[in-house]
């Protein structure tokens, strides 16, 4: 190719068109709720609502979910645990990395664990035990795209690259299910996953398929 | 970035054009390429340039464009003399770009799509005007990746680690003198006030703008590439050090003034004064690694 040869800049437009064409041509749908989280079950089991949180406008504009569940429950020996669900129809999940960890909270283990669900499925999800002072907290948490789950953000990223590029849809959930503790950690265990195994059905109900 | 008289190495190709001749002979073809380019980032760059207007943590991105822009101008008289000579291997590199961009389009990653610009840039000189050009653009190119916001995911990875030790640093030194201080994570309880060692003290905040800023300094200072590597790292112990000084004396204000003077020289003043302290130390830095040994190609001068 000499200096003012054409060729380089018709096979620029020949690599670059398709790109412009791909960005404003591929479109993710929003993908609606299956059902609203109002819908909920306030009592499940032996699992009752003991109070609900609704967040300030500065915190979901952080998290933008396109609907979201922030509740307390106790359970039969009187433990209590708090449920957070966050649906986002068009992705953009924030990780509790972003959040947890610069606000004093500190991080003193993370296991990446699978769990089996009553139907057999697994669940892949992190448990993590963070402190504040002499307040400890354990955490189950774990990312959810369709009837995949994922335990860390880059994993999600991938299946969101997936989705998208394969049903044009990028809509994902998250769960948190967390119990403050001050010693008992086992307890504390017990209380999340016993929550879990009760909820888990349930909460599979309002991830779009 | 040593390239020297610009006719040395494009002697393999046979003609020798220089990039202005290119330009306004191959004038429609380069606008048809930009007018792809503008369709590519119309959605992408307003949307970072919403992002240094609304975050603190990346308001250094208006800087740096025009910082580029002047390594650029100096660079003009060797640009536009630069012998023009087309490199296939900047189709790949433009293929990576475009790939860049469609999968961090897909992922909705800003980062990958913000930086697959850079790439496309590059692999566009390359494809059209050859290695010469590249050689001389290369910098000013390559500096833009400051003006991206870093991703969320190693920003914390960083940060987190850094508000640690400044805490612990701080706290350590304020026990010292006497201070009567809790720490609690990155929460430093002081008798009548408590301070969180936020995102901005840190560190991190500065430490991004004075790595870019140790860049361009290196850039133009008469060094050696080792010294010039070294001066560019110094930022990182500089924007801790400075950081560490900033929750100390906020510290002893509360101590020894009142939390109320601690709380304005917090949150005010003190975030553009540790920049100030920060800058002058990296100046400093610049200044005795010239005095040393340092400078042995004077035409290395840009």
């Amino acid at each position: 190719m000499t200096a003012f040869s054409r060729r380089p800049y018709l096979l620029s437009v020949l690599v670059l068109l398709p790109v412009v064409l791909f960005i404003h041509l591929h479109e993710n749908v929003a993908v609606p709720q299956v059902r609203s989280f109002d819908e909920f079950p306030a009592s499940l089991g032996d699992w009752r609502q003991a109070g609900s949180e609704t967040f300030s406008a500065e915190t979901l504009d952080i998290l933008h979910p396109t609907a979201y569940l922030s509740r307390f429950y106790v359970g039969p020996n009187g433990e209590r645990v708090h449920l957070y669900l966050g649906y986002h129809g068009k992705g953009g999940i924030h990780s509790p990395r972003n959040c947890l960890l610069g606000s004093g909270w500190f991080q003193e283990s993370r296991t990446e664990k699978t769990v089996n669900n009553i139907d057999g499925s697994p669940i892949h999800l992190v448990e993590t035990v963070l402190s504040k002072g002499n307040v400890r907290m354990l955490m189950l948490y774990w990312f959810q795209m369709r009837d995949k789950t994922m335990q860390s953000e880059y994993a999600l990223k991938i299946q969101e690259i997936i989705n998208s590029a394969l049903y044009s849809r990028r809509d994902e959930s998250f769960v948190r299910i967390s119990v403050e503790f001050l010693d008992d950690a086992e307890g504390a265990q017990k209380a999340a996953y016993g929550f879990l195994k009760a909820f888990q059905p349930v909460t599979k109900m309002f991830v779009p398929r | 970035m040593r390239s020297r008289t610009p006719d040395t190495a494009a002697a393999g190709s046979l003609a020798y054009a220089s990039l202005a001749q290119v330009v306004s002979r191959r004038l429609p073809e380069l606008c048809l390429v930009l007018a792809l380019l503008v369709a590519l980032y119309a959605g992408i760059i307003p949307e970072m340039v919403r992002e240094w207007s609304q975050n603190e943590n990346n308001s250094h991105g208006f800087i740096i464009p025009l910082i580029a822009a002047y390594f650029l101008w100096q660079r003009r008289g060797r640009l536009l003399d630069a012998p023009v000579a087309p490199n296939a291997a900047g189709l790949l590199v433009l293929v990576l770009g475009g790939l860049m961009l469609s999968l961090g389009y897909l992922a909705t990653e800003y980062f990958t799509m913000r930086a697959s610009l850079i790439v496309i840039l590059a692999g566009l000189t390359l494809a059209l005007f050859g290695t010469q050009t590249f050689r001389v653009v290369a910098f000013p190119l390559f500096f833009l990746v400051f003006m991206i916001p870093i991703p969320m995911v190693i920003y914390n990875a960083v940060a987190f680690p850094l508000k640690l030790l400044v805490s612990n640093v701080s706290v350590w030194v304020l026990k010292a003198v006497g201070v009567v201080v809790l720490r609690e994570g990155n929460i430093i309880m002081l008798p009548d006030m408590v301070l969180e060692v936020a995102d901005a003290c840190s560190g991190i905040r500065s430490l991004v703008s004075l790595l870019a800023l140790g860049v361009a300094y290196a850039a133009v200072l008469p060094l050696r590439a080792g010294h010039r590597i070294a001066l560019v790292l110094s930022a990182i112990p500089i924007a801790i050090v400075a950081n560490i000084i900033r929750v100390i004396v906020t510290g002893l204000l509360v101590e020894y003034v009142s939390p109320d003077a601690a709380r304005g020289f917090f949150h005010e003043f003190a975030g553009m004064a540790v920049f100030a302290f920060a800058l002058a130390l990296l100046l400093a830095a610049g200044a005795l690694l010239c005095k040393t040994r340092g400078h042995s190609i004077p035409e290395g001068t840009q």
